[in-house]
């Protein structure tokens, strides 16, 4: 190749070629050259790729985050179709933002990220920052260093993009004054409710009314897909009787347990301490043998000046309050006015005296047997219960029934029948079970599920007795329902339609033999003097004419009613006034979040993307 | 003897084009130094607009007195928008001070900031968030004509046409144009996306008479 271009040297083209060659290599590198990452994307947004790799690295860290988030983790309780979407749409927002950052020719120099990193709080060890963290840190997200520097430069420039679109934004006292007086006006209305039975006689419903219903509805009367299912479960709580578990084991943990106590009992010790003489060390330890008053020798030699004056009294303590060797040499005293020492402590030389002992009675082996035995009979059952789920699973996949599963854990097969993909009673609401149950092997093959751990503490193998495919219910058997659902849909209809012919007449009341309600000064929110439904309808309705009304028809769970809003009374200025203050800050920030969210959604609208 | 000859063959090919060789080189060198000299220029720029944007936001948190705190912000904005007109450190700077107008009762100021930030601001969607600003300053300092004017100005509101409509039949309603708010609220309404609901926009609507019968 090299003879080639040298032959072809003296062509122009191929001199600036080589020229542009060594610049371009010199300046940018091998990369400028080669280029091309090669990558699988998931999704392209305006020609830049989202790749595999990085949409899967922010999966797995929002899975952590959602598992960090439930009380008792369970993956399986993780819908994954659904955090990719989010995931995914994520970062096509993110890459828009990124985008539209770097044509705005925003950005951050290199000192700037070096500032950023060295006072970030993670990185730091002993308030200094730590190179060593830091790489750490940025390997263990799977970055390299270089990755990691632009995502700070990113997150930090969205961050400043956010903060000045959201937060420069205001509102303005004339809205707020007028949210503050519509939310405080109130309405007076007059209400017409006329019940269903008002019009049953009217209505007839024919058979061909029935079957159209049918044929237009026929997802309404279909029957979901069920399985009836039997099932075993291995409860740790019931794997070992606390009963059954022999008397000397129980005791031999009675002995510990009281044991332990022991250790529990006080003492009330006197000393003398003497803290560097061995002479006065030798006086008192010869004046103690010649029987001469402890308490007085402490008065007079002890060094402890605070116990002292009480005769050396340290009052009564555990063995915990006290220096390894002192407690030693107190508790080694065997009855009341028993002397130890000289003992050494770090304090110095110490005579120590026994004054007093408290000690409760252990309680009685009877007492504690029930508690004990429910204690190691938890343990006991905790190893088991991994032991059995081991061989369960194993035995369950093995075999085409629940009969040696059974037998193996000494477990009842139960049954139940309608069970349906969702809504269902435990153990059928766990997801997983579920997913595994309606799977093809389990519907139709066959097989027992897998183990499927519900809880901490139960696990479940289910087969399938019989599968019930989604199918359509006979229109014998819902004809019944349809009428009366047709009916009260064309009573509805019927009531609405001369509802709304008459909604002016004087006499519409008695056309349906009913009386008007009139409500006054009913307020918008949490007023009591009208039901929600006509409150919330009466205050949606348009401002009625000077001296007139407007009227509309809602619906009620057992009718319809005619409103006609006949005023709208504004609230006193001062309070109204008083709300307005608090609203125009609420709605300053409403302006902002609402610019930054169409702000992202213009972006999404003119940009190019496609999800592989 | 080939190597003699060879190296002849060089001789004489590096008499004939070394000149030109070594031109073109000691031109790309240059070319490429002016860019970078050129590219460092313009980075020392950008990185200057964005310490006055800095000393902007700055005054914010500042505990000085109110007028003094005005006064450190609209010396740095000022600068800012004097030097790097161009950056949009400028445009943001412009548009949080006219906020701060706005705290300060002072919509007229804040209207002025906004109108420089966008004449600046040329990439969408910057220009519209900052229009929606405009018109609204305009409509604090009680200039609904002029709300109405610069909302349909310009290109057409896009995503933005909720917040657009929302805001013009607020002007119009407090012009005492009870039907045109009508209309305006109604197309705010409409360019919601079909699962929102406005919660305030109904507020709104529900306050003003029904539609005249056609």
């Amino acid at each position: 190749m090299l003879q080639n271009i040298r032959e072809n040297a003296q062509g122009t083209i191929a001199k600036t070629i080589i020229v542009l060659l060594i610049l371009s290599l010199s300046v940018w590198g091998l990369d400028s050259i080669v280029g091309g990452s090669g990558e699988a994307s998931v999704a392209t947004v305006n020609g830049e790729e989202i790749t595999e790799r990085e949409f899967e690295r922010s999966v797995r860290i929002a899975r952590q985050q959602r598992l960090q988030e439930m009380d008792t983790p369970d993956s399986s309780r993780i819908d994954t179709d659904q955090l990719n979407e989010e995931v995914l749409d994520r970062l096509i927002r993110e890459k828009l933002i990124e985008q539209d950052i770097r044509e705005r020719g925003l950005e951050l120099t290199a000192q700037d990220i070096d500032r950023m990193i060295t006072q970030a709080e993670q990185f730091r060890v002993d308030g200094a920052f730590s190179q060593e963290r830091f790489t750490r840190a940025v390997r263990n997200q799977g970055m390299t260093v270089e990755g990691f520097r632009e995502m700070i430069e990113r997150d930090h420039l969205t961050r400043v993009l956010q903060a000045v679109i959201q937060g420069s934004a205001f509102s303005t006292e004339t809205e707020s004054k007028r949210i503050a007086r519509l939310l405080t006006q109130t309405r007076d209305f007059d209400v017409l409710e006329v019940p269903l039975s008002a019009v049953m006689d009217d209505v007839t419903v024919s058979e061909s009314e029935i079957e159209s219903f049918y044929a237009d509805n026929k997802a309404m009367f279909s029957q979901e897909e069920s399985v009836d299912v039997a099932w075993i479960t291995l409860d740790q709580a019931q794997l070992v009787d606390p009963d059954s578990i022999d008397e000397e084991t129980v005791r031999a943990r009675y002995r510990e347990r009281i044991d332990e106590m022991g250790q529990t009992e006080k003492r009330n010790p006197a000393h003398i301490l003497i803290a560097d003489d061995a002479d006065r060390v030798e006086t008192v330890s010869n004046a103690l043998d010649e029987g001469a008053d402890f308490g007085e020798l402490a008065r007079q030699y002890s060094d402890d000046t605070a116990s002292a004056e009480d005769g050396g009294e340290l009052g009564l303590s555990g063995r915990n309050a006290f220096a390894e060797p002192f407690s030693e040499a107190l508790f080694s005293i065997e009855e009341k006015g028993g002397i130890a020492g000289p003992v050494e402590t770090s304090f110095g030389t110490h005579f120590i005296k026994l004054l007093d002992t408290e000690k409760q009675d252990p309680p009685s082996f009877s007492d504690m047997e029930s508690e004990l035995r429910q204690e190691i009979a938890q343990e006991q059952a905790g190893n088991r219960f991994v032991e059995l789920s081991e061989e369960l699973a194993d035995i369950a996949y093995s075999e085409y029934d629940l009969k040696a599963p059974s037998e193996l854990i000494d477990a009842e097969i139960q049954t139940r029948d309608g069970v349906t993909r969702d809504g269902n009673r435990a153990p059928f609401d766990h997801p997983q079970l579920k997913e595994q149950l309606f799977s093809e092997d389990v519907r139709e093959g066959g097989f027992n599920t897998e183990l499927v751990e519900v809880s901490q503490d139960r696990a479940v193998v289910a087969r399938v007795r019989e599968y019930h495919p989604e199918k359509q219910k006979e229109l014998d058997t819902v004809r019944e329902q349809i009428r009366e659902l047709v009916t009260e849909r064309k009573a509805r209809e019927m009531i609405e339609q001369r509802l709304s012919e008459g909604a002016d007449s004087e006499s519409i009341a008695g056309t349906f033999g009913v009386e008007w309600e009139t409500y006054q000064d009913v307020g918008r929110q949490g007023d009591l003097g009208a039901p929600a439904i006509i409150r919330d309808a009466a205050f949606g309705m348009p401002r009625p004419p000077e001296d007139g009304f407007s009227t509309e028809v809602v619906e009620l769970p057992d009718g319809m009613a005619l409103i006609r809003l006949t005023g709208i009374t504004g609230s006193e200025d001062n309070t109204a006034a008083m709300m307005a203050e608090n609203i125009q800050s609420q709605l300053g920030q409403r302006h902002g979040q609402s610019a930054y969210y169409y702000y992202l959604e213009q972006l999404r609208s003119e940009a190019e993307i496609s999800r592989d | 003897m080939a190597e003699d000859e060879e190296l002849e063959a060089f001789k004489q090919w590096w008499k004939r084009n070394g000149q030109s060789i070594l031109f073109a080189i000691v031109i790309a060198v240059l070319a490429v130094a002016g860019w970078q000299y050129w590219e460092s220029r313009e980075a020392n720029a950008r990185a200057e607009a964005r310490q006055g944007f800095d000393s902007v936001i700055g005054t914010l948190s500042s505990d000085q007195e109110s007028e003094e705190r005005l006064a450190t912000m609209e010396y740095s904005l000022d600068n800012l928008k004097d030097k790097y007109p161009d950056s949009p450190y400028a445009v943001f700077s412009a548009m949080i001070a006219a906020g701060v107008y706005m705290d300060e009762g002072n919509p007229e100021a804040a209207a002025g900031e906004l109108q420089w930030a966008l004449d600046q601001a040329h990439q969408q969607p910057l220009p519209r968030v900052i229009r929606l600003r405009l018109a609204r300053a305009q409509f604090a300092s009680g200039n609904y004509e002029g709300v109405v004017e610069t909302l349909q100005a310009g290109s057409e509101a896009g995503e933005f046409q909720p917040l657009y409509r929302e805001l013009e039949g607020d002007a119009q309603h407090a012009m005492g144009n009870d039907q045109a708010a009508r209309q305006a609220y109604q197309a705010a309404r409409e360019a919601l996306d079909e699962d929102s609901n406005d919660r305030l926009l109904e507020l709104k609507l529900s306050d003003l008479a029904a539609p005249e019968a056609s």
